[in-house]
């Protein structure tokens, strides 16, 4: 313990974490009832653009023995693409179980029914004309719809969930059940992208998390929008279920949905794991950003490394193998050692250093960028952050590229 | 101390009066002093806890304010006097006001307070106005220990549901009490995410004690 105590000058948070990190325990996941896998991860490549997505069961289940939560799906229909993240509430037996069917359920209706609305209507076409123009109007009209009556379904496939296992003794054993142990929230995005060359984000939230877009060609004040509308109450933590009956009306779902279309920008879907530790998320979705670019999960602009810029590069140990740490590189910490703002730090982005090579980093992994996203996400610190973790990223592939 | 760490506040209202004069007060540091030891061993606890102690007799008394675990030290407490618990009420009110951080735009508020009432006594002031501001604010849950014979839990009722009862006053049932409240806050900051409004989850009370219902 840091010698601080003795005087009572208030202690940093890397002091804190620091007389924490060998206190956490790594147990493996339960073998009953329904475990769910330690790590996901999906990398896919698609015409228009490439998704990443991972998710790691968070430092509070590790240490108590317990499963993830969070659950993430995705799919693509002719370049469209469909995307979930779902966190389920914490302290409910089985919001795991509610999480991974909120994400089906809405990931495979939506797609069943882009693909249908696609091939008979020619949207791709009306979806570019002017945003003025009725047939645009009834086009985006006919797409939230589909978006909107998946949302409900997907909280009535939770409800499934739970009346197919009543009356199973490996779900009931431990005491009555209920529709509640099953809460989870949902994020939920469909990126479309236009003949224009633009884009169309639709995306609708329940809960907690975020969903976010972020044009890299913009500065830092005009870069992010945020496209999710979190819930949340006077104190930290008072969030709104997917499952809360209020949820289930036309109304309440229409006003959690958020229409944009802009030029081809990146999207991140996340659960609150990820956006707490980034709050406010406007602006710091965009510290997000320069995070994964600094730890090489995603590219950067191509340019040489700035000497302005002092990479903040922490050792951050690994819950699972104490012995194993990586190096990962922080913005927030790297503007302020810089001595330059954020806003200057993300204007100089293509001459940021490049990411961290040494013996145990995170570039030691494959070339796989989910691979080195599951992985930064097991190990970044945060103080009060043992969450579980999911983060998506889509980025456009093409011309008017994010990443230009 | 951070200004964007989520701290989960939690008050400790300790009844001073001169009844808990001799074994009962030594018990009560005793706790205190386990209380510690036992988060201290707890990393999710240790990020995130935060504790004060207010202490009451004729006068209420804010001993520790707000600390951090790590740098928590455990107050000197004796005993001697009357039960002014209204005072220690609407000083608790006030802590909670002043130093309990809430959402704002740009920050996450902290936690929703955790408060645990030992109280061995009936109060000997104006408690009632203080208790109906709580319980109409509902700033923080709190869970009340009625302690020995003469602990007054009709009182303890009017400001919240949880109330518990140990028949007496004994050392072992105090340092019983004091690992509960431990076991309390591991279990609390590990449903941090209940609902609004929901009852926060408690393990079921140690052995001696009854719920008052």
């Amino acid at each position: 313990m840091s010698d601080n105590t003795e005087n009572n000058v208030p202690l940093t948070d890397g002091e804190v974490t620091a007389h924490t990190a060998s206190m956490w325990r790594y147990t493996p996941v339960p073998e009953a009832p329904e475990p769910f896998p330690e790590y996901k991860e999906l990398c896919e490549k698609y015409s228009d653009y490439s998704v990443t997505a991972a998710r790691v069961r968070g430092k509070k289940h590790k240490h108590d023995g317990s499963n993830c939560d969070d659950w993430f799906e995705a799919a693509e229909i002719g370049g469209w693409i469909v995307a979930a993240v779902s966190d389920g509430a914490g302290s409910k037996r089985f919001s795991r179980i509610g999480a991974k069917a909120a994400c089906t359920s809405f990931v495979n209706e939506v797609r069943d029914n882009f693909l249908a609305a696609g091939q008979t209507d020619g949207l791709s076409e009306k979806l570019s004309l002017s945003l003025d123009s009725p047939d645009f109007i009834s086009a985006c009209t006919k797409l939230t719809e589909i978006m909107q009556t998946a949302f409900i379904h997907a909280s009535e496939a939770v409800e499934r969930e739970f009346e197919n296992r009543k009356g199973n003794p490996e779900f009931t054993s431990d005491g009555e059940m209920k529709l509640s142990d099953f809460a989870c929230t949902l994020v939920t995005c469909s990126v479309i992208p236009l003949d224009n060359g633009e884009q169309l984000s639709i995306a609708i939230q329940a809960g907690d998390g975020m969903v976010c877009s972020v044009s890299t060609d913009e500065p830092y004040g005009s870069a992010l929008t945020l496209l999710g509308i979190p819930d949340s109450g006077d104190f930290s933590g008072e969030t709104e279920f997917l499952t809360s009956a209020k949820m289930h009306t036309p109304a309440a779902v229409q006003s959690r949905t958020k229409l944009r279309r802009s030029k081809r920008s990146a999207v991140m879907l996340m659960s609150d794991g990820v956006a707490d530790d980034y709050f406010p998320n406007s602006p710091k979705m965009l510290n997000l950003y320069l995070d994964l670019m600094m730890n090489g999960i995603i590219p950067k602009p191509s340019g040489k490394p700035s000497t302005e810029i002092i990479p903040d590069i922490q050792p951050n140990s690994w819950v699972n193998d104490k012995d194993v740490s990586y190096a990962i590189a922080y913005s927030e910490g790297t503007a302020e050692k810089s001595g330059i703002s954020m806003e200057k730090l993300w204007d100089m982005k293509a001459y940021l250093p490049d990411p961290p090579e040494s013996e145990g980093s995170l570039s030691g992994l494959s070339g796989n960028p989910a691979e080195k996203l599951c992985r930064w996400l097991d190990v970044y610190l945060k103080r009060g952050s043992f969450d579980d973790r999911t983060l998506m990223v889509i980025l456009p592939e093409k011309a008017g590229d994010a990443n230009g | 101390m951070s200004d964007f760490t989520r701290r989960l506040p939690v008050y400790l209202l300790l009844d001073t009066s001169g009844s808990m004069s001799g074994d009962p007060i030594e018990a009560v540091k005793q706790g205190v002093k386990a209380l510690i030891s036992e988060l201290r061993g707890d990393p999710q606890a240790l990020e995130t806890a935060y504790l004060s102690v207010i202490t009451f007799n004729s006068q209420a008394r804010q001993v520790t304010p707000l600390t951090e675990l790590m740098l928590f030290k455990e107050p000197q407490i004796s005993a001697g006097g009357a039960t002014a618990f209204g005072a220690a009420l609407s000083l608790l009110a006030d802590c909670i006001r002043n130093e309990v951080r809430k959402s704002t735009e740009t920050q996450k508020g902290d936690w929703k307070p955790l408060v645990f009432i030992l109280t061995d006594g009936a109060p000997t002031d104006d408690w009632r106005s203080a208790a109906e501001e709580l319980k109409a604010t509902h700033p923080a849950n709190i869970i009340a220990c009625a302690a020995g014979a003469y602990a007054d839990t009709t009182v303890l009722k009017e400001l919240t549901e949880c109330v518990l009862m140990m028949n007496n006053l004994s050392a072992g049932d105090l340092a019983q009490f004091f690992t509960w409240v431990s076991s309390s806050i591991k279990m609390s900051s590990k449903s941090l995410d209940a609902k609004p409004g929901a009852n926060i989850e408690l393990p079921p009370p140690p052995q001696g004690f009854v719920i008052v219902p």
